[in-house]
């Protein structure tokens, strides 16, 4: 992307949205967002234009680039209530100097880091498969506190904290997943 | 009926106006190429009906360069000049290449890149393969009958940025428009796709003979979308033979085996292996001295042997699914790649783990050529709209930038949907300072020491600033073929740089062009030789015909024409010394021609000879 476009994407506020034709809300339908995502990269695919001019071939893969950045942040809760709180209050909600977490969050997870630790340590992958569906639905809880913030209540703040949480989560989640690839191995 | 023939945007205008494209699976040991007639997808065999080229490069004595099987039956007379398996060495540096490689072939490295000393020269991987992609072009060329419009290149899921820029180079040498590098695994499921239709998950397992990956894939209207990629570099049917063989050692009691003598224990593993799939039990036979050994090896003890590296594709194969975020049961189809998925081992493990029989209808070592071919088809623009298939890769390995202290920023993670583009902006850690050096690593590691170094280049110009104050823009935008190009620029003056990752590890353009221009030049100079070759055997046959004929009839001839003729064949003679083939040519007519009478008269001679003594009617 040149900085031209990287300008104009940041001018048009929630162009990922638009580029997909639904409304700008935290609360999406997954199956809907996959069947555009196809249905754009039908008509934009620059294998779609693989014996047309270069100056055709760059401006497709321009465009089937913006659409796969689309999809990727909008179809990730995460990604996509940030783009959200970035474009309605200005605000980055993962800005390094804000390490505000709520008191009882952070005991949740130092007791959750060593109940992990404990069980990779005794190699337990029923129970870390155990923590990883606790984990699952801890997370769907906050996608639908954010959907509340963000959608009908329209609170950053709130949102941002909440956010926050979510994004906290979505790691441990990972970390959970490379600790049993390693245990596999 | 012309008038008639409207087409609708998107479909070809006209059949006749059929591009010929063909899908190339450039495999470590063996390659193959394909194409689409008559709608269907099929392997192009060679001119004796096989169908497997073998991936051995030969250089001989006088610039001859053999492929394939010729290629092969070199490799015990004269190793250090038969290159085989050259795939693993593309895109790599001396360092990356195992202890194996360096001790078979004389290895150069120059800049960053790798050469072999052969009897022809030093030459790159990069030259080597399109000898190989040549060898392949030019069978298409001829089962097709004429030029090739195009071709799409398989390349393992795993290739990082400089093995796809190498395989793209070296089909460039080879003279072939690249259409689309493909992963191997998409191309795979493409096949299936085409086959069944249907619509959903699909896993991808291919196990070759050196290496192991697995995709997942899915694929809905149209649309096949790989969802995840993971492999192990390190695992293929090769450490299944291995297995075998340290098995006998210990059995038979084997101790320091010779270099050869270890080939021979591999070589007669491997053929235990391949004799598993189908029976039983089988009897494995080794020369150890003078002694004739044998063992007899049950399908449950190399099952018993090989349980551990089973075990270890699983290990990929569960990664992807949590990549994926699905469940194993989620799974509508699982392909099996690559020869070694013939043990049927392979086949019950796959099939037990996702509670489903494989697909294995498709020939495991062609499959994935003939899903390029039908991609390239596809490209080619040989197909209307309705059937086509639309493939979004991934890139297999995360693309990031050194930051300080030698850690990697990630700028697009794997798995990334392609083609996709990325921009980050980065700042000044000094004051005034000028210019700003920016490392472009592939990798997962968090060190730039354990990831994969793909290019490095310099934004100049930065005006001064107090730290922190300068606005770096880096973008980097990998295309369809998961190749990346870099730019920086800095936001408040202006200041650009634009890289196309590749020198590391690969040729530069110029180089490539200058090797494209000295192989015309050869090939030209070859068409010349060989011009020159006949027009001078023809010369030669010509005069040694007169002067028989001379020897034995030159009572035909008066003193005039005998002086024509004999000074005609003095001037061939003379003319037939030198270099110029079209010289030797005319001069071979104008002795061809000054010698037409007494051709004639000749024939007239041994017709009357012939007749003598014979009357009418035994003529007649």
């Amino acid at each position: 992307m040149s900085a031209a476009a990287a300008r104009a994407l940041r001018s048009n506020w929630m162009q990922f949205f638009a580029l997909f034709e639904i409304a700008a809300k935290f609360d999406i339908n997954a199956n809907a967002l996959a069947a555009k995502f196809r249905t754009l990269q039908i008509e934009s695919h620059p294998d779609k234009f693989a014996s047309a001019a270069d100056s055709v071939r760059r401006a497709a893969q321009q465009r089937s680039a913006l659409i796969n950045d689309a999809y990727k942040t909008l179809r990730d809760p995460v990604a996509r209530a940030a783009y959200l709180i970035k474009n309605t209050c200005g605000a980055d909600p993962f800005d390094e100097r804000n390490t505000k977490m709520p008191l009882h969050f952070l005991h949740a997870q130092i007791e959750l880091r060593e109940e992990i630790a404990e069980n990779c340590a005794a190699g337990n992958l029923q129970n870390l498969a155990g923590i990883a569906a606790k984990l699952e639905a801890d997370q769907a809880l906050l996608r639908a506190k954010i959907t509340q913030t963000i959608d009908v209540n329209q609170d950053c703040a709130a949102a941002i904290d909440d956010l926050r949480q979510l994004r906290f989560l979505q790691k441990v989640a990972s970390e959970i997943d490379d600790a049993v690839e390693r245990l596999e191995s | 009926m012309a008038l008639f023939q409207i087409s609708e945007p998107g479909e070809s205008p006209a059949p006749h106006e059929h591009k010929r494209a063909i899908g190339i699976d450039l495999g470590t040991t063996n390659s193959l190429v394909a194409t689409v007639r008559n709608s269907v997808a099929e392997v192009l065999p060679d001119a004796t009906g096989r169908r497997l080229l073998p991936s051995v490069v030969h250089y001989g004595a006088r610039g001859v360069v053999q492929v394939g099987d010729a290629a092969a039956a070199q490799a015990s007379a004269d190793p250090r000049n038969t290159i085989a398996s050259v795939k693993r060495l593309m895109g790599r540096s001396a360092k990356d290449v195992g202890d194996a490689i360096r001790g078979r072939y004389v290895l150069t490295e120059n800049d960053g890149l790798l050469r072999i000393e052969t009897t022809a020269g030093l030459r790159t991987p990069i030259e080597i393969s399109a000898e190989i992609l040549k060898a392949l072009r030019e069978r298409a060329e001829a089962t097709l009958g004429g030029e090739i419009f195009g071709a799409v290149i398989t390349v393992p899921a795993y290739f990082d940025d400089a093995q796809r820029q190498a395989t793209k180079d070296a089909a460039k040498l080879a003279g072939l428009n690249v259409l689309r590098l493909l992963n191997e695994p998409t191309a795979a499921a493409v096949a299936y796709g085409l086959d069944s239709l249907s619509e959903g998950t699909f896993v991808v397992y291919d196990l070759g003979g050196g290496t192991f990956d697995v995709s997942i894939l899915s694929l809905t209207k149209g649309v096949f979308e790989v969802l995840a990629t993971a492999g192990d570099a390190m695992l293929g049917g090769d450490d299944f033979d291995q297995a075998i063989a340290d098995w006998a050692r210990a059995q038979l009691g084997l101790r320091e085996l010779s270099a050869g003598q270890e080939r021979v224990l591999l070589a007669s593993a491997r053929r235990a292996k391949e004799a598993l799939s189908s029976a039983h039990s089988t009897t494995l036979t080794f020369n150890a001295g003078n002694e004739q050994r044998a063992l007899t090896m049950t399908r449950e003890q190399f099952e018993a042997l090989t349980k551990a590296l089973l075990e270890r594709t699983m290990v990929p194969v569960k990664r992807t699914l949590r990549d994926a975020k699905l469940k194993a049961e989620q799974v509508d189809g699982v392909v099996l790649v690559g020869g070694s998925t013939r043990m049927p081992c392979v086949k019950n493990t796959v099939g037990v783990f996702f509670q489903k029989e494989p697909l294995c209808t498709l020939d495991p070592d062609e499959v994935v050529a003939l899903g390029a071919a039908a991609q390239a088809n596809t490209l080619a623009g040989n197909k209307s709209g309705q059937d086509d298939l639309l493939l979004l890769d991934v890139i297999p390995l995360s693309l990031g930038l050194e930051m300080m202290g030698g850690l990697v920023e990630k700028i697009i993670p794997r798995n990334s949907t392609i083609p996709i583009s990325k921009a980050q902006e980065f700042t000044n850690y000094k004051e005034g300072q000028s210019a700003m050096a920016l490392h472009v690593v592939q990798g997962e590691r968090e060190l730039v020491a354990d990831c994969r170094s793909l290019a490095r280049f310099e934004l100049r110009g930065i005006p001064p600033m107090v730290a922190g104050a300068a606005r770096i823009l880096v973008t980097f935008q990998v295309d369809a073929d998961g190749l990346l190009s870099v730019s920086a620029e800095e936001r408040t003056c202006g200041a650009k740089s634009d890289v196309i990752v590749k020198p590391s590890y690969g040729l530069r353009d110029d180089e490539i062009a200058a090797m494209l221009q000295a192989s015309f030049t050869q090939a030209a100079a070859d068409k010349t030789a060989r011009a020159l070759a006949e027009a001078r055997l023809e010369a030669q046959q010509l005069l040694d015909a007169i002067a028989i004929a001379l020897g034995e009839d030159s009572e035909l001839l008066n003193a005039d024409e005998r002086a024509v003729i004999d000074s005609d064949m003095i001037a061939l003679q003379t003319i037939r010394a030198g270099d110029d083939h079209h010289a030797i040519v005319e001069a071979t007519k104008a002795l061809n021609a000054a010698t037409e009478n007494f051709a004639a008269r000749r024939m007239d001679k041994t017709i009357a000879r012939a007749l003598r003594g014979k009357n009418v009617s035994e003529i007649a």
